[in-house]
């Protein structure tokens, strides 16, 4: 955007507000906005210029919106925050007071996240507090849930002009925020809200989609392997396919979760998305039930599946590559009666430190889960396994 | 929001403000731990000055806990904490009374010390203290009855303690990347017993998906040996190789064993839940003697009394897991385990609590 008066860009606003141009309106308010890096929009007390062209409800949003950029030119990003949030406050009621229309929405979903995003800047700030790392940003999903509450209500209208629409890019606002401070459970009563909401498969696509790579994470993180695959395979369906960075993300949580359920990816796909490196080699680990390998990439990539969350979920791969060293053992053996003592050996070739008890118990493991058919005999120390199908394929369990 | 001038500070000059003392001791409301010797019987016991301890009081409409007179200064707070476990822990009375005295004595230090925000080194040197007293506690009081002794109570404030504690160390970090240095900017003798108190919210969480996700997030330098034994254990908990984790236990400290002690009913049901399918097998049976020393009973009766419990059949050669492990049979009170009381009886309590076992 080339430099633009704050005359000019008043009348403009003014104008997209009187006309209903809820999108319009939303990027002139926003801080990612060009114009928001223009100093002569930085303003700690607009109301002398801003009360010449607009009137209320939207001067104090203006006003509220140039001192947050005051703030944000100073690097004050508690205080640009508070600005922030005084403004999401301030729209929540001006929405409530908009009957029977749902036109400004967009101007929601602008402001949320970036309340969320100045709340994470003043975050990052903030040293010193002694406690509660994370405050500024709860106090933030506070705010948002403001604006939830308001649409939520929205009962009255018909369907097109509810604001009930709006619920679901609310809740991926909160999503963002509970995650990055580690309170999942709080998702809980939002995927309520959502699922029970008649509008459950109209909202937009866009937004269903984050929607379900945050439930598919959320599933994933709560060991319910099933309705992760679900959410996240619905994700990388119908995810855009110019936002490869997006699907990236999701396929680095798709990916392990889809292994843990008996599915390898391809080659292809890794390579596709430039996941491949982190990917393929334990991929073979798994299938190989190369143990040593196996430790020695959770060693290699350790801080990517750190930062990325997905440590532990890859570390429950083990047990599958487990069952295909212990699988080998028995082809090559070629009997039903495994000697604990051979899987112990096979374990122990591959760097692990494995006695013969602890190996019984990773068989037992197998077995409960229904990975190998059989039993074990402790006074034998054989595993006796089933002489049909003793490992049945992974996909075939539920 | 973040300015420290707001914060109060203390000038109490005793373990209980006068005010509270006078107050208390003309309601009768002292504890015996707390009045001169030989006025117990008193109608109006009378106030040991030397032995009133400031007690826990909520904030509540209309009662100002922010009054510089009734607020203990670090110096104070210290004081009370060697006091409450160094003099009154040794005292010869019932262990359940100088338990419920200690914890809403420490409780009353660690609110005087929040409300003071005092600095970060200090907390670090009270919390301690008061984290080893709630693990000891939990270990301790684990057979008694829940009328007695709330373990849930106990265990709450022993994670509160320990995630402030987190809070604290998680700054110094900060401040070392924030100041680009290593220097022993953070005193060290505040940090050396980190690798030790991360451990024990580890094990103390077990399994926790959070806890496994904090040890693996803090700089890398804080995983010493004892720490990738925690990691270790708790993952295998995960993974459910449950006499790895019991195997890994006994090269443990004291106090760490300890608080795994509390989630030995959990480990052991599993264990016997998932052997209940993976032995299943109507002529074989898995010894006793060998399960028990496996999953660390202290006995064999023990074992049986939980295989009864959980509707495991059982002869004199072992046990015969056939499939009839009872799902909804609740898990089985914790137990002490006779090696670590062994241990305790040659130990000195002061120093377990306030020196640490390491």
């Amino acid at each position: 955007m080339a430099f633009m008066t704050v005359a000019h860009y008043l009348q403009i606003l003014e104008r997209s507000w009187k006309n209903q141009d809820g999108n319009k309106t939303a990027q002139f308010l926003s801080l990612r906005h060009d114009h928001a890096k223009f100093p002569n929009y930085q303003v700690e007390q607009a109301e002398g210029i801003v009360d010449k062209f607009l009137t209320s409800p939207l001067d104090e949003l203006v006003c509220l919106h140039f001192k947050c950029l005051f703030y944000i030119g100073k690097q004050d990003f508690l205080e640009a925050y508070q600005a922030q949030s005084t403004l999401v406050q301030c729209f929540a009621k001006i929405m409530q007071s908009q009957k029977e229309e749902n036109w400004s929405l967009p101007i929601m979903y602008i402001i949320a996240s970036d309340l969320r995003l100045v709340a994470q800047l003043a975050e990052k700030q903030r040293v010193g507090s002694t406690e509660n790392p994370g405050e500024i940003l709860e106090k933030a999903a506070e705010c948002l849930m403001g604006c939830f509450r308001v649409c939520a209500a929205d009962n009255r209208s018909a369907d097109e002009d509810t604001k009930r629409i709006g619920m679901l890019g609310l809740v991926n606002q909160l999503f963002k925020v509970y995650f990055r401070i580690n309170k999942l459970h709080l998702c809980k009563p939002l995927i309520r809200a959502i699922e029970s909401s008649q509008f459950k498969e109209i909202f937009p696509l866009g937004q269903q989609v984050t929607y379900r790579y945050f439930v598919g994470r959320k599933s994933m993180y709560d060991s319910n392997y099933k309705a992760a695959d679900e959410y996240l395979t619905y994700a990388f369906e119908n995810c855009h396919k110019t936002s490869r960075k997006n699907k990236k993300l999701i396929l680095t949580y798709l990916v392990p979760v889809k292994m843990l359920l008996g599915y390898i990816p391809s080659r292809q796909v890794l390579e596709k998305y430039g996941i491949v490196d982190e990917f393929w080699d334990l991929v073979k680990a798994v299938c190989q039930g190369n143990l040593k390998l196996f430790d020695e990439l959770m060693d290699k990539h350790e801080s990517f599946f750190i930062t990325s969350g997905i440590y532990l979920i890859i570390d429950k791969l083990k047990i599958i590559a487990y069952r295909n060293l212990f699988r080998k053992v028995y082809l090559i053996l070629n009997t039903h009666q495994i000697p604990v003592e051979s899987l112990q050996r096979a374990l122990e070739s591959l760097g692990q430190d494995a006695d013969l008890d602890e190996t019984e118990c990773l068989v037992a493991n197998l077995i409960y889960q229904g990975k190998i058919k059989g039993y074990i005999s402790h006074q034998h120390r054989k595993v006796v396994v089933s002489k049909q199908n003793p490992f049945p394929p992974l996909t075939s369990l539920s | 929001m973040l300015n420290l001038s707001n914060y109060i500070v203390g000038t109490c000059p005793h373990m209980c403000p006068i005010k509270e003392t006078k107050m208390r001791e003309n309601q009768r409301l002292l504890h015996i731990f707390e009045v001169v010797p030989g006025t117990e019987r008193d109608e109006l016991p009378k106030a040991d000055l030397n032995r009133v301890v400031k007690s826990f009081s909520r904030s509540a409409a209309g009662k100002n806990l922010t009054d510089p007179e009734i607020l203990r200064p670090v110096s104070i707070l210290l004081e009370t904490v060697n006091y409450l476990l160094d003099d009154i822990i040794n005292n010869e009375s019932d262990w359940l009374l100088k338990y419920n005295f200690i914890m809403d004595r420490l409780r009353s230090v660690r609110q005087d010390m929040v409300i003071q925000n005092i600095s970060r080194a200090h907390q670090i040197v009270i919390l301690q203290p008061i984290i080893r007293f709630h693990a000891y506690a939990a270990y301790r009081s684990c057979e008694e009855h829940i009328n007695e002794f709330d373990p849930h109570i106990n265990n709450i404030h022993l994670q509160e303690c320990l995630k402030r504690l987190l809070c604290m160390y998680d700054y110094y970090d900060h401040l070392e990347i924030t100041t680009k240095s290593n220097s022993g900017f953070s005193s060290d003798f505040l940090e050396e017993n980190r690798p030790y108190f991360e451990t024990l919210y580890l094990i103390f969480n077990i399994g926790d998906v959070d806890a496994i996700n904090r040890t693996l997030s803090i700089p890398k330098h804080w995983r010493t040996d004892l720490l990738v034994t925690g990691l270790k254990m708790s993952l295998s908990y995960v993974a459910g190789n449950y006499f790895k984790v019991c195997k890994l236990l006994q090269t443990m400290p004291l106090t760490i064993q300890m608080i795994m002690y509390l989630h030995m009913p959990k480990l052991r049901r599993l264990c016997l839940k998932t052997m209940d399918v993976a032995y299943n097998s109507k002529n074989l049976s898995y010894p006793k003697i060998i399960l028990t020393k496996l999953l660390l009973y202290n006995s064999e009766d023990e074992l049986e009394s939980d295989c009864k419990h959980y509707g495991l059949k059982f002869n004199e050669e072992g046990i015969c897991f056939l499939k009839d492990f009872q799902q909804d049979a609740k898990k089985v009170k914790s137990r002490r385990s006779s090696e670590i009381d062994k241990i305790l009886l040659d130990l000195d309590l002061s120093t377990l609590l306030l020196f640490g076992d390491i």
